[in-house]
């Protein structure tokens, strides 16, 4: 009996939960409204079908539980029930999967007019490529990177030079134009996932993925991994901004091309680069080769030390003793990561094989995120 | 007593009874073989699948076997006909014939095992490496499970064999064994044939 | 058979499907209480974030993929088919024992091995590997995550050495039901559990070959440096030597696998359940033959769902109309099931003993679970969900909880067959319903969590703006229920303990069942189960209260009456 007040309990309770939770889809900011349409169809089928059965059970065990002197029915089967029940059922299915494949056959079919640009995942950042003025991406493959090629483009391939490319986790779109997105990665599977556009896709090394989407509403949304990653999953950041073609336009302009990187990066000697400079050639090199997808700028906990005020600050090891963060010890910790190991983190970063130029400009960065770093100017020897 | 249709009779429905601790009784160890034919046989042929299928990811390049492979399948096939003798034999009580034969199938599956390992060492001194293109890394991959399929069932002809050359006490024992080495001879025989059409040239 | 045996030979070294079966059930629930320890640490993290001081994202990954690994594997497939089904089919068929004992025996010591192979992995340099209960490469093998050495390498031997221990242990099973079963035993005789557990078993020995084939070709990929799953990768900066591989490949035959494996994990608990409602409800159950064929159906079906895992993984999106088709056609013969389980208990004499209630609680969170189910298969619902909470809770719901609560009940049923005492009811109740609710109050919520958009597989959500506090509130207090059921496991694993000396004397047949196994000689049954004589059957499993019979049930080894035609499912 009290099975059966629990059962209907819960009944009641779910159907309340479900009127009243806070917890929902975010608001969609896509074409893919429909999505949600057949999630909602799905739902109140479902339903229908949840409380039904728990509120048969119910009624059976407050109408039929044992009594004395009761005695069951002997009733083997009843093929007329059978196949009213398998009839009802598989009509129920239907019910769900023609809409769910009618928006599927939207979902796999890219629209001739649609824009296209390509998410490129590694460990633990995205990065983004745009087709430049062309309208047609560059060839480009894991087997080209270099520190200096970080996307793998093709290096001769004529559709690549005037490709944009974005360095950072933030890419911009303009709104309402139906855009296919095309996805790499350079190590391990990961996800693109913008909770509010509802579509998301694997990035598999090797291949390239895609879906498309138009995004309807101007903001920012954050992108997230939904395929795990490895230890820094959880904390694979992006921001997508949406906003008018002409703002999009505008943030286009500004992006380096692949032709232009590559003039930019024939580094061979750092004596007659700026500080400033060389900290931009730092920036751009950590990012490129994936640092900082395990060493934040902001102090926030990622899978490595922050690069936040760490140069000048005493460095607790692994093994119980200390020791001070200068150049010295950076170059090390790049080239040689795993002979000493700070407190807290696991031996897990691969050895860097930098040259001396490169050394020079990765340690002239994370000085410049320093507070505690001497006066830089000069003293990058 | 009227049964429904559906339900198979009683007569139908043979007795077993068996006793323990150890069945000896053929059918059911030949049931059980079947039902590992049928295991090892969705294993090779996901083999075969994952092969087929990583062949078309552009980077395959075809592996030219070596001639020495039709040698090795000929003693194969004639280890097969060995073992069949040997069964053959034993079921007509022609038990002077058993031994010799059992020794003879099991040296050809012996031969053939050697003849895989020369093989290897061809293409590994021709640089065909395992960690090479993946039609190398399959070839390896494959015939070395299947050769470890044969090493494991030498061990169960090691154990019928002794019993038959000693002259088991337990004529029904040894009957078992023969009985399975055969059929696992063959079933290896078919595996390997299946694998070897796959692996060739391509 | 009668000889005197020492402890070892008794207990240890014993080829005794009974022994065999205990010995796998407790190596299964001690392996299975590791995994709710490492849930428990999870959930730590996850409501309480840093409370645990050696709860990093490494250690985090590390627990979840073991916790899952080991619910699935080694607890859930190896209590059903190396527990349940070693001590029911030979039972229930009327056989003396397993037509192989000693390669029966080797089952369970190939099995133990690989649970010892596991728990090493704890232990090994790096620890455990934390690359999630699906191994996908490459991340499984490369740098960023954690026991990409020792870690992935003893796991895939040790299920290597899993897949042995069920091969052998299975083909036990399916040649005893097919070859054993005593005089008048047919195949529409034997009850669902054996039916059920008789599928899951040609299912798993069909299934573990693609595990077994994924598993060496990633040991191939790790240790000698072929490329059948590893593409050109240029990992933490690093270029490798791998080159055109495919990752996907290796998505295909772990779900050719892992699919397959949700109904060899369903199936024995839908058989057992059955057999459960059955007997407590006092009436047979209804649309026999349908159960039977559902089950048949549904592990047919279950070979050709598999890519629904897959609908995101950047596979060719047109196999989703063909997998989202599969996946949904499935739904109907389980949804039979249900509609059966329930209109069994319609017109029933429904005796709500604790297994019944475990029973009854099975079918509502299964109903929970299946119904999601429906969302995920089909593929454009599936896309927003997929790896995201919904998932979490759909599959908790449908292959954690459900199964639990069955394997809960169906000791509690068999008890007192095994050690001739019966469990004691009070801690019995108490457990059922702290763990009932329990389980509701952990994953009805979590759904909604999904359908929000939160990820699974997230060591921390610190500072996602479209994640409000609250959903950081209920994170919370799934968190307090979770370590509140997993407390409350206590309460049974006590029960089992106490009972055993101090339980009610149960009798030969405590629930008044038709089936074999309450028919033995003794209680419990010796080694050899049935005596001078096997037993000899004349009717179904499923005779309770026909009319005629002064007693409520008629045990299947009672002959039908010369005077009367037999009953319709004679
Ligand atoms: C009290 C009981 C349980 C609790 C509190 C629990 C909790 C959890 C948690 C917190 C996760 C990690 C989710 C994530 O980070 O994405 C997880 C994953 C998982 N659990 Fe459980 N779990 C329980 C019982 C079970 C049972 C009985 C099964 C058996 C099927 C199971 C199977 C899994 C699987 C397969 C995963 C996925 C692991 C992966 O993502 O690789 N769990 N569970
Ligand atoms: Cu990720
Ligand atoms: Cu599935």
């Amino acid at each position: 009996m009290p099975l059966a007040i629990a059962l209907i309990l819960i009944v009641v309770l779910s159907v309340l939960f479900q009127v009243f939770t806070p917890w929902w889809s975010t608001p969609v900011a896509s074409n893919w409204g429909h999505i949600d349409d057949t999630l909602v169809i799905t739902g109140l089928i479902t339903g229908v079908v949840f409380i039904a059965v728990n509120i048969f059970i119910a009624v059976a065990i407050i109408r039929y539980r044992h009594r004395e002197g009761h005695k069951a029915d002997y009733q083997p089967e009843n093929k007329k029930l059978e196949w009213t029940l398998i009839g009802l059922t598989t009509l129920g299915i239907v019910g769900m999967l023609a809409p769910g494949l009618f928006v599927y056959s939207e979902f796999v079919d890219v629209p001739e007019e649609a824009d296209h640009f390509e998410v490129v995942g590694q460990q633990w950042q995205w990065s983004f490529r745009f087709p430049g003025e062309d309208g047609v991406l560059g060839h480009a493959d894991n087997r080209f990177i270099t520190p200096d090629n970080p996307f793998g483009l093709k290096p001769d391939d004529p559709n690549g030079a005037d490709d944009r490319l974005v360095l950072s986790n933030e890419v911009h779109l303009p709104l309402n134009r139906p855009v296919k997105v095309l996805m790499r990665s350079k190590d391990v599977l990961h996800d693109f996932y913008v909770p509010q556009f509802r579509a998301k896709m694997d990035l598999v090394p090797g291949t390239v993925s895609y879906f498309w989407f138009t995004p309807t509403r101007p903001g920012q949304f954050e992108i997230l991994c939904a395929e795990l990653c490895g230890v820094g999953h959880y904390n694979m950041r992006g921001k997508v901004v949406v906003e008018t073609e002409r703002a999009y336009r505008e943030w286009m302009a500004g992006l380096p091309t692949f032709a232009k990187l590559q003039e930019g990066t024939t580094l061979t000697d750092s004596s007659d680069l700026s500080f400033e400079e060389l900290v931009e050639q730092g920036r751009q090199l950590s990012q490129a080769q994936g640092c900082i997808g395990c060493h934040s700028l902001d102090g926030s906990p990622t899978p490595g030390p922050t690069w936040l005020n760490l140069y000048g600050k005493q460095e607790e090891l692994a093994d119980g003793s200390s020791v001070l963060v200068d150049d010295g010890y950076l170059r090390e910790a790049i080239v040689n990561p795993n002979s000493q190991i700070v407190k807290g983190f696991a031996p897990m970063m691969p050895p860097y094989p930098f040259t001396d130029v490169q050394l020079d400009a990765t340690v002239a960065f994370i000085k410049s995120l320093s507070d505690k770093a001497p006066n830089q100017e000069g003293d990058t020897q | 007593m009227s049964e429904p249709k559906a339900y198979p009779s009683l007569e139908e429905n043979p007795v077993r009874d068996f006793s323990l601790p150890t069945p000896t009784d053929l059918t059911l160890a030949r049931g059980g073989l079947r039902m590992l034919f049928a295991v090892l046989g969705v294993m090779f042929a996901l083999f075969a699948v994952a092969y087929s299928m990583r062949m078309h990811m552009g980077d395959w390049q075809v592996l030219v076997d070596p001639w020495q492979l039709w040698l090795n399948t000929a003693m194969l096939i004639a280890g097969s006909v060995a073992m069949e003798i040997a069964r053959q034999s034993w079921r007509r009580g022609r038990t002077q014939w058993v031994g010799p034969a059992l020794l003879i199938g099991g040296g050809f599956a012996v031969v053939f095992l050697a003849g895989q390992l020369w093989v290897w060492s061809m293409l590994t001194s021709e640089g065909y490496l395992v960690n090479g293109n993946p039609a190398t890394s399959f070839f390896y991959l494959i015939t070395g499970l299947h050769g470890l399929h044969i090493v494991v069932g030498l061990g169960f002809w090691a154990y019928g064999t002794g019993k038959v050359l000693r002259g088991a006490e337990s004529a029904q024992r040894a009957g078992v064994s023969i009985e399975l080495c055969s059929s696992y001879w063959h079933f290896l025989l078919v595996v390997w044939l299946g694998l070897f059409a796959l692996l060739a040239n391509t | 058979m009668n000889e005197p045996q020492s402890f070892w030979t008794k207990y240890v070294w014993s080829q005794d499907h009974k022994v065999i079966a205990v010995q796998y059930s407790i190596t299964a629930i001690v392996a299975g209480i590791v995994a709710l320890v490492l849930s428990v640490l999870m959930r730590m993290q996850l409501g309480f974030p840093d409370s645990v001081p050696f709860m990093d994202s490494e250690a985090y990954y590390q627990a979840m993929t073991l916790h899952g690994m080991i619910m699935v594997i080694y607890l859930l497939t190896a209590l059903f088919l190396g527990g349940f089904g070693n001590y029911m089919i030979p039972l229930m068929v009327g056989a003396r024992d397993m037509v192989f004992p000693y390669l029966n025996m080797l089952s369970y010591w190939f099995y133990l091995l690989s649970v010892i192979v596991l728990m090493a992995s704890f232990f090994v340099p790096g620890g455990p590997t934390g690359a999630g209960w699906t191994l996908y490469p490459p991340q499984a093998i490369l740098t960023g995550t954690p026991g990409t050495d020792w870690g992935i390498i003893t796991m895939l031997i040790s299920l290597a050495i899993f897949i042995v221990a069920a091969t052998m242990g299975g083909l036990n099973y399916v040649t005893t039901v097919l070859q054993a079963r005593c005089r008048g035993m047919t195949l529409m005789r034997m009850p669902l559990t054996v039916w059920g557990i008789f599928v899951a078993t040609i299912m798993a020995l069909l299934a573990f070959p693609a595990l077994f084939v994924s598993a060496v070709m990633m040991l191939f990929d790790k240790l000698l440096g072929t490329s059948f799953f590893m593409p050109a990768v240029v990992s933490m900066g690093q270029a490798l030597d791998y080159d055109g591989g495919s990752p996907v490949l290796f998505q295909h035959l772990f779900w050719f696998f892992g699919h397959p494996e949700v109904y060899i994990v369903a199936l024995p608990a839908f058989g057992i359940v059955s057999d459960l409602i059955s007997v407590h409800a006092r009436k047979n159950i209804f649309g026999f033959r349908m159960m039977v064929w559902a089950i048949v159906f549904i592990g047919v079906l279950s070979f050709v769902v598999w890519a629904h895992h897959m609908y995101v993984s950047g596979m060719n999106p047109y196999f989703g109309f063909f997998f989202a088709i599969t996946t949904l056609v499935i739904a109907v013969p389980t949804a039979i099931k249900v509609y059966n389980w329930v209109l069994t208990l319609w017109r029933g004499d429904i005796h709500l003993t604790v297994p019944m209630l475990y029973a009854i609680a099975f079918i509502s969170t299964f109903v929970i679970g299946g119904l999601t189910g429906l969302f995920l298969g089909n593929v454009i619902v599936d896309i927003p969900l997929s790896d995201t909470y919904f998932v979490v809770a759909h599959f908790h719901m449908v292959m954690g909880v459900s199964p639990i609560l069955v394997i809960f009940g169906a000791i509690y049923h068999w008890y007192p067959k095994i050690t001739g005492r019966m469990l004691n009811d009070t801690i019995g109740k108490t457990h059922f319903w702290i763990t009932f609710i329990g389980t509701y109050a952990i994953y009805f919520p979590m759904h909604y969590l999904g359908i929000l958009g939160m990820p699974r597989r997230y060591y921390a959500y610190e500072n996602y703006e479209f994640i409000p506090q609250s959903a950081h509130d209920l994170n919370s207090f799934i968190s307090a229920m979770a370590i509140v059921v997993a407390v409350a496991q206590v309460l049974y694993i006590y029960n089992l303990f106490w009972s055993y000396w101090k339980g009610k004397e149960a009798g030969p047949n405590p629930w008044g069942a038709t089936s074999l196994e309450w028919q033995t000689p003794q209680t419990p049954p010796v080694h050899g189960n049935w005596g001078e004589k096997l037993p000899e059957v004349h009717r179904w499993a499923y005779d309770y209260s026909v009319p005629g019979y002064d007693e409520d049930f008629v045990p299947q080894t009672q002959p039908q009456p010369e005077d009367r035609p037999a009953g319709e499912m004679a």
